[in-house]
């Protein structure tokens, strides 16, 4: 085929060309058809004629690449259209490229329905044990820029409470503070110690006359008052007659304590961090559970032993009073100790702080129950044994019933989470598998054609039924995690009855727990790993090479 | 050559141009320039026809000076009485008229 003459007018020389470039990357197989358009080109004297002519050329051109197109994707895959397709050296069918393709986007698919978005981040997460992403710290820095903008002060709190940065997390808590003054709280829930948190006079203060009646902002001043000592104290090996000695003689956090053991109230705000971490998370479904699971798991508790040692203080006060001939002083104080242990026992808080405040206030009865019976007063010491037997009955069940009920709650979702670690892993290994197959039958397509060995059968059976496998295990894999998008969708809805943060938390630590891979973190299971595989390919090649003399010889 | 072809109007169109000298070879351009087919819709229904076998084609064996060879058509004997049949059925069936019944 000689090219023909090219037109002599412009319009017809863009119109040639641009055809005679399109001949070059026409299919083989209908080349010539192209070929014969622009062999009649030289006949045509007007160029708009040219134009057209061309036009329609490269119109057969666009349909021959298309056509092309549908016949490669009808072949399996490493087949070519010259070449054809070899059998996959087994019974099965092989499934055409257009199969191959669909099971492969709806696998992919899957995985990104908003169902699937959230079960691949949960399970990542979990795979970090829970902790922070690249990825999440840029979502929470966009949260806080977008939630500022729009004014929405809870979104911005919530950002400071997910935000591990401490120092910009306080400066971000400013700015929701200063949206909402009512968000005063947060700065409580999260910069508990000063060596994370520089939480100045300023803030506690404006803390402090936000919820005056409140004994946890007292306990928490204290906290951060006596901190750089304590922290010094723990450095040299902590003594608890040190201790005492060392917070008694502060007066600052004795004053603090005080109000906090007299104050009418106790609440740690564990349950608004709850609240504002379901509202924001219900509306920004993007953030996934790492930041929501940091944000709730740094919430600030009060210190227990700062609480115990003012108690023992006290009551060692109470006992100087009691000495002095002073028993109606004594009293009050250890009726101060048992009425802020029962506070702190009370309401919605936490199991741990409910356990402290009960331990408070039976310090407290069992040092009443003894002034009483030491001053004759037997009915008020029979009333304290009472109070006593209450005490320690309560402290019981509490401790009961809770393990049924975390047994029936939690032990489940282990079970559950085997499943969707072993469906996740099953799809991980069938997928990277499937991929690695196609890539070598359509990138190396002619020599996986002619190869006819078991590992070319091997292989162009995965690529034929790893796509299959990969969607069965994708379905599978979001099947499994049901359960735990359910618990998810629970606690993230607004009027759904309060999750204990311990069934919360155990729960996503039996989805931890159960990923097969973490073992594969300790060392020792590394080095066996790489020993047992190298040790595999050493006996497979030496095998290969007695075989190959044997066949030989 | 168990194909069914769609017969559409622009094949009968282009059927009949070549049944008007059913033993001569014919190019795409005169071929356009008789049916009034843009190059765009003949070749499509050249390469249908070629494929089901009712068309012959070859390139010009003796190139005219200063002008490359081009493709020739013609229809095959069998191609012939199926373009005869089609021509006459769509005829019958009012889908269909001559060039001249339309002038």
């Amino acid at each position: 085929m000689t090219m023909p003459a090219t037109p002599s007018s412009f319009a017809g020389r863009i119109a040639y060309r641009s055809l005679a470039l399109a001949l070059r990357l026409w299919p083989e197989e209908t080349r010539e058809w192209g070929a014969a358009v622009l062999a009649e080109m030289g006949e045509m004297a007007e160029p708009a004629e040219s134009f057209n002519w061309a036009a329609g050329g490269i119109m057969l051109f666009f349909r021959a690449i298309f056509s092309r197109a549908l016949d490669w994707l009808r072949l399996p895959s490493g087949g070519t259209i010259t070449e054809g397709v070899s059998s996959s050296g087994s019974k099965l069918p092989r499934p055409p490229r257009w199969t191959t393709a669909l099971l492969l986007l709806g696998a992919v698919g899957l995985l990104l329905l908003p169902q699937g978005q959230e079960a691949v981040s949960s399970l990542e997460a979990s795979w970090r044990h829970f902790e922070l992403s690249a990825s999440d710290h840029r979502k929470i820095g966009e949260l806080a820029v977008r939630a500022e903008n729009a004014k929405d002060a809870k979104g911005v709190a919530f950002a400071a409470l997910s935000d591990p940065r401490t120092e910009q997390a306080v400066q971000i808590a400013d700015r929701a503070v200063a949206l909402d003054q009512k968000l005063v709280w947060i700065y409580a829930s999260r910069f508990q110690r000063p060596a994370q948190t520089p939480l100045n006079k300023e803030r506690i203060e404006q803390l402090q006359s936000a919820d005056p009646e409140n004994a946890f902002v007292y306990l928490y001043a204290a906290c951060v008052e006596v901190e750089p000592q304590l922290q010094t104290l723990h450095e040299r090996g902590l003594k608890s007659d040190v201790l005492e000695a060392t917070l008694a003689d502060d007066d600052k956090w004795m004053e603090l304590m005080g109000r906090a053991f007299r104050a009418p109230r106790y609440d740690s705000y564990y349950d608004k961090h709850q609240e504002l971490s379901r509202e924001v998370w219900s509306r920004e479904r993007d953030l996934g559970l790492a930041p929501v699971v940091y944000s709730l798991w740094s919430h600030s508790m009060p210190s227990v032993t700062e609480i115990v040692t003012f108690a023992k203080l006290r009551i060692r006060e109470a006992g100087e009073k009691r000495a002095a001939n002073h028993p109606e002083q004594a009293e009050q104080i250890l009726g101060e100790i048992q009425s802020f242990g029962e506070r702190m026992s009370a309401g919605t808080a936490p199991g741990i702080e409910k356990m402290t405040g009960l331990d408070v206030a039976r310090r407290g009865v069992e040092e009443l129950q003894k002034l009483y019976a030491s001053t004759g007063r037997e009915a008020e010491a029979r009333d304290a044994a009472a109070e006593l037997a209450r005490i320690e009955a309560r402290k019981t069940q509490m401790a009961n019933s809770f393990v049924p009920v975390y047994a029936a709650a939690v032990e489940p979702y282990g079970r559950r989470a085997v499943f969707v670690q072993c469906a996740a892993l099953f799809g991980i290994f069938s997928g990277l598998a499937t991929l690695f197959c196609l890539l070598s039958l359509e990138l190396g397509a002619g020599l996986s054609q002619q190869g006819t060995g078991i590992g070319r059968r091997v292989l162009r059976l995965a690529a034929d039924y790893g796509p299959l496998l990969f969607l069965v295990s994708s379905a599978g894999f979001l099947l499994s995690f049901r359960p735990f998008a359910g618990f998810l969708t629970e606690y993230r809805a607004a009027n759904s009855p309060s999750i204990d943060p311990r069934v919360f938390a155990g729960r996503l630590f039996a989805l931890e727990a159960a990923n097969p891979l973490a073992v594969l973190g300790d060392a020792y299971v590394r080095w066996l790993v790489l020993t047992v595989t190298l040790a595999a390919i050493a006996t497979g090649v030496l095998l290969r090479g007695i075989l190959r003399g044997k066949q030989a010889g | 050559m168990g194909i069914r072809l769609r017969v559409s109007r622009q094949t009968l169109d282009l059927l009949e141009a070549l049944l008007l000298h059913p033993s001569q070879w014919q190019h795409g351009y005169a071929l356009s320039q008789q049916t009034g087919l843009a190059s765009g819709t003949l070749y499509p229904i050249l390469m249908r026809l070629e494929k089901s076998g009712w068309l012959e084609t070859h390139w010009e064996d003796l190139p005219v000076s200063g002008r490359p060879p081009r493709h020739l058509y013609r229809l095959s004997s069998s191609g012939r009485e199926w373009a005869r049949e089609e021509l006459r059925a769509a005829q019958q069936s009012k889908f269909w008229k001559p060039a001249e019944g339309r002038a």
